[in-house]
């Protein structure tokens, strides 16, 4: 596997590990806490900035804030920096709201708090599985059924993580011998 | 099919100062080849080549528009343009080169030009009108010297704002740099002073890069630069650069065959690779990444960082 | 298990005939192998490359097979709001490419300032449209155009110092699914592939990208082997193609020849004139091992490259069960001969 820097894969979507600090270079915020420790991080945020903040959106999951996420940019002024803190899912899916509402990568910071269950997009089906997974592992898809593989390949659209039919070479084959056996 | 065979079809020197040719291809086709608003066309002037921007239509046009500010104090291609060219004489130019482009994701474009850094503008503000792009224009120019302004109020109508005083300007463009919705881009030509003010200005509100761009072609007056010795690794040979003459100039005049076009830092034609010493990037075509790297520069503009520089010819 | 070898609609010379092939030595690694277009390149079989849109005998046929891909899976056709003028942009453009390229089947004429008449003599169709004016053109703009050339189309916009995969229609993928990449910037699509990034390939690439003008087309070529002559072998059909990877191992070597193809793409890298944003043609061409092997130089360098090949690249390519049997059987159909 290719270096996951090289990837569409964040470093913190796999790893759920630390990001850079945020920058202070906007001239407004607007803050987005998921989850308890989403919350807590914009709070600490809220004591720290310099400039003046022009929304904070908080909520239980993405799916929660993702609406008002969309409202508040479409509203927001250049200037603006967006800090988005939650879990690693949230994290992606909320990135994908503010780039197609037209935020640009220098203004945004993505905080994950901690890893939790991931989308994967079965190429297959269309359909969407919520699951605790890691690259490389394999899931039932929730749609078709079929055994999927993580891929190192994340949607900057969806925040999906990519999932192909692990044993479609194979599989095929294994069934015939076991009608045969 | 990198030269243009044009024809001067009209020239209009209505503007003190500012000389606005139109040109047609010399064959006679109807169409040339369409360009990228905010290009420019580097035209063979007596001897030289000077790169100016297109201001007319952009999408497989009849003519090529460009507008030239005389500068006395200039190597001489605007002089000629002014002095020497009449409607019927042929003129050599480059295609279009794209380096100050509309960004495609922009919802809303501000556009800023100060004096002859009208020209790109006027060439974005055409193709927002055609796709029917927000736009808002401030265009700062010298009183009595104001270049295209018809053709702008036509194109922009209410959203071109004017302005012949400084503090106006400064005034006004602080207004407009904190009212602009999210996925809104800047675009900037005009003389340097300006420029730099316009993207510091921008860089205070917390405009972040990817939203500003800038167009310093032909603007600028590079100093002479130190004194320096460049050392050519295949043969061992040192040749000294002084003060005021290019490494570009340097190598051809030692008899190297470099290729180069614009002489100012933008093309890319006479790149060349280092491999010892520190290079003093003075081009706007290299992005940072390459110039940290430290191993190519533009001869026509940059010099060393030190006594010397070895480089691979 | 069988698979039925679908028969080709057009005689086996004129695959060869202008078959792009791509091995320059008996060694392949990926490489920034960029070269202007068009240039006709003489083959020993003939020649390709006169023409950036290349049109030959399975033009119809594969319009045919784009149309039906896309109504089963309208995830193949994606244009970013922000790519409606680069959509225009790409279809101007490649029309009058064809114009040029085939004046006896194809013409794009002007009728006013911005609307031009598109007549396409194969297709027997034409098309009356306003440029920028999505109301005359069926579908949008890059779905129509990509009803007229074999290529997919993907188009790159280029911001911040980067391209994104902002727009494309692709129904003939080898191996990736467009509609999962579509937003991503040019790096991370190529994440996935060995070796890219570490050797500096990509960015290279990259770099070459993001400082092309216009008028100035490049084209490269990449490869891989497909079983049978199946042009979508994207992601999404994985389940229907991937069981071919192991049935080829259990075919006779009559068989094996016929079904293993050398697939190529010709890819156009073009930096649009308008819009600014770089239009990637992908071009497919198949030819079975057993037409290849009629070209003897062909037949014994391409076996030389699979034998060779490392085996990461064959891994990603997808041909690591086969190259060996594929290497093997070029070398024999040279000796039985």
């Amino acid at each position: 596997m290719p270096k996951l820097e090289h990837t569409s894969v964040p470093l913190w979507a796999a790893t759920g590990g630390r990001v850079a600090e945020p920058d202070h270079s906007g001239s407004s915020y607007l803050l987005v806490g998921v989850g308890a420790d989403g919350r807590q991080a914009v709070a600490t945020w809220v004591a720290d900035l310099p400039g003046h903040i022009v929304g904070q959106v908080l909520g239980d999951d993405a799916d929660s804030v993702r609406t008002e996420l969309a409202v508040a940019l479409t509203d927001a002024r250049v200037g603006v920096r967006v800090r988005i803190a939650g879990p690693v899912s949230s994290c992606l899916t909320l990135r994908g709201v503010a780039v197609s509402v037209g935020a640009e990568d220098d203004e945004l910071h993505l905080a994950p708090t901690q890893r939790d269950a991931v989308e994967v997009w079965c190429v297959h089906c269309n359909a969407t599985s919520l699951a605790d997974v890691a690259i490389g592992d394999v899931l039932p898809c929730g749609g078709c059924d079929r055994s999927l593989l993580v891929y190192h390949h994340v949607s900057r659209r969806t925040g999906q993580f990519l999932g192909f039919q692990v044993d479609a070479e194979t599989r095929a084959g294994k069934m015939t011998e076991e009608i045969a056996s | 099919m990198t030269t243009l065979e044009l024809v001067v079809t009209a020239l209009d020197d209505s503007v003190p100062g500012i000389r606005s040719m139109t040109l047609a291809a010399a064959d006679g086709s109807e169409a040339l080849p369409t360009y990228v608003p905010g290009s420019h066309l580097v035209v063979e002037c007596g001897g030289r080549a000077n790169a100016y921007s297109l201001t007319g239509d952009a999408v497989r046009p009849a003519t090529y528009s460009i507008s030239v500010l005389r500068l006395d104090g200039g190597a001489g291609g605007s002089r000629w343009i002014h002095d020497e060219l009449s409607v019927g004489d042929l003129v050599e130019a480059r295609l279009p080169r794209s380096a100050f482009a509309p960004a495609n994701k922009a919802t809303r474009h501000v556009l800023v030009a100060g004096g002859i850094g009208v020209t790109p503008i006027l060439s974005h503000v055409r193709a927002a009108d055609q796709w029917g792009r927000d736009m808002q224009v401030l265009y700062a120019h010298r009183e009595g010297h104001a270049a295209h302004v018809e053709e702008l109020r036509e194109l922009a109508g209410d959203r071109l704002e004017l302005f012949t005083d400084q503090a106006e300007f400064v005034a006004r463009l602080a207004e407009v740099l904190v009212a602009q919705r999210l996925g809104t881009h800047l675009y900037v030509c005009g003389p340097a002073a300006m420029i730099d003010h316009v993207l510091a200005s921008a860089a205070d509100l917390g405009w972040p890069p990817s939203r500003l761009h800038a167009e310093r072609f032909g603007i600028d007056v590079l100093d002479p630069g130190e004194p320096f010795t460049v050392t050519l690794s295949a043969s061992g040979t040192t040749i000294e650069v002084p003060s005021g003459t290019s490494l570009l100039e340097a190598l051809l005049d030692a008899g190297h065959d470099i290729p180069n076009l614009c002489r100012q830092g933008v093309c890319g034609e006479c790149r060349i690779p280092v491999v010892g010493g520190k290079p003093l990037h003075r081009d706007l075509f290299l992005s940072d990444g390459e110039k940290e790297a430290a191993d190519a520069l533009m001869c026509c503009v940059s010099r060393a960082e030190g006594p010397g520089l070895e480089v691979a010819l | 298990m069988s698979l039925t070898v679908p028969a080709p609609t057009n005689p086996a010379d004129s695959l060869i005939a202008g078959f792009p092939f791509p091995f320059v030595e008996d060694r392949y690694r990926y490489s920034t192998n960029v070269s202007p277009s068009p240039s006709p390149v003489t083959t020993p079989a003939g020649q390709w490359g006169a023409a950036v849109v290349d049109m030959d005998g399975e033009y119809e046929r594969e319009l045919v097979e784009r149309k039906q891909i896309l109504a089963k899976d309208p995830g193949r056709h994606v244009v970013l709001p922000h790519m409606r003028g680069a959509a225009w942009d790409a279809l101007l453009t490649l029309m009058h490419e064809m114009a040029v390229a085939y004046p006896d089947r194809m013409s794009l004429t002007r009728t006013g300032p911005l609307r031009w008449l598109w007549e396409n003599r194969v297709l027997d169709e034409s098309l009356e449209f306003t440029y920028g004016d999505e109301r005359t053109v069926p579908d949008e703009p890059l779905g129509y155009i990509a009803s007229q050339v074999q290529d997919d189309i993907v188009l790159l916009d280029q911001r911040a110092d980067q391209l994104w995969g902002d727009a494309g229609v692709v129904t003939f993928a080898a191996d990736w699914s467009f509609g999962f990449d579509v937003g991503m910037s040019f790096l991370e699509i190529h994440g996935p592939v060995p070796r890219l990034r570490e050797e500096g390939v990509i960015t290279r690439a990259h770099e070459f990208l993001k400082r092309l003008q216009p008028h100035q087309p490049y084209r490269r070529t990449n490869w891989t082997l497909t079983i049978g002559r199946r042009l979508d072998v994207s992601t999404e059909l994985y389940p229907e193609w991937g069981p071919d990877r192991e049935m080829i191992q259990e075919v006779n070597d009559a068989e094996f020849g016929q079904l293993v193809n050398l697939r190529v793409e010709v890819q156009h890298l073009i930096r649009l004139p308008e819009s600014g944003a770089i239009m990637f043609l992908i071009r497919t061409y198949m030819l079975p091992l057993e037409q290849l092997a009629t070209i003897e130089e062909w037949r014994v360098r391409t076996a030389e490259v699979l034998a060779e090949l490392p085996e990461d690249i064959a891994d990603y390519k997808g041909i690591i069960k086969y190259r060996d049997r594929a290497a093997a059987w070029l070398r024999d159909s040279g000796s039985a001969s």
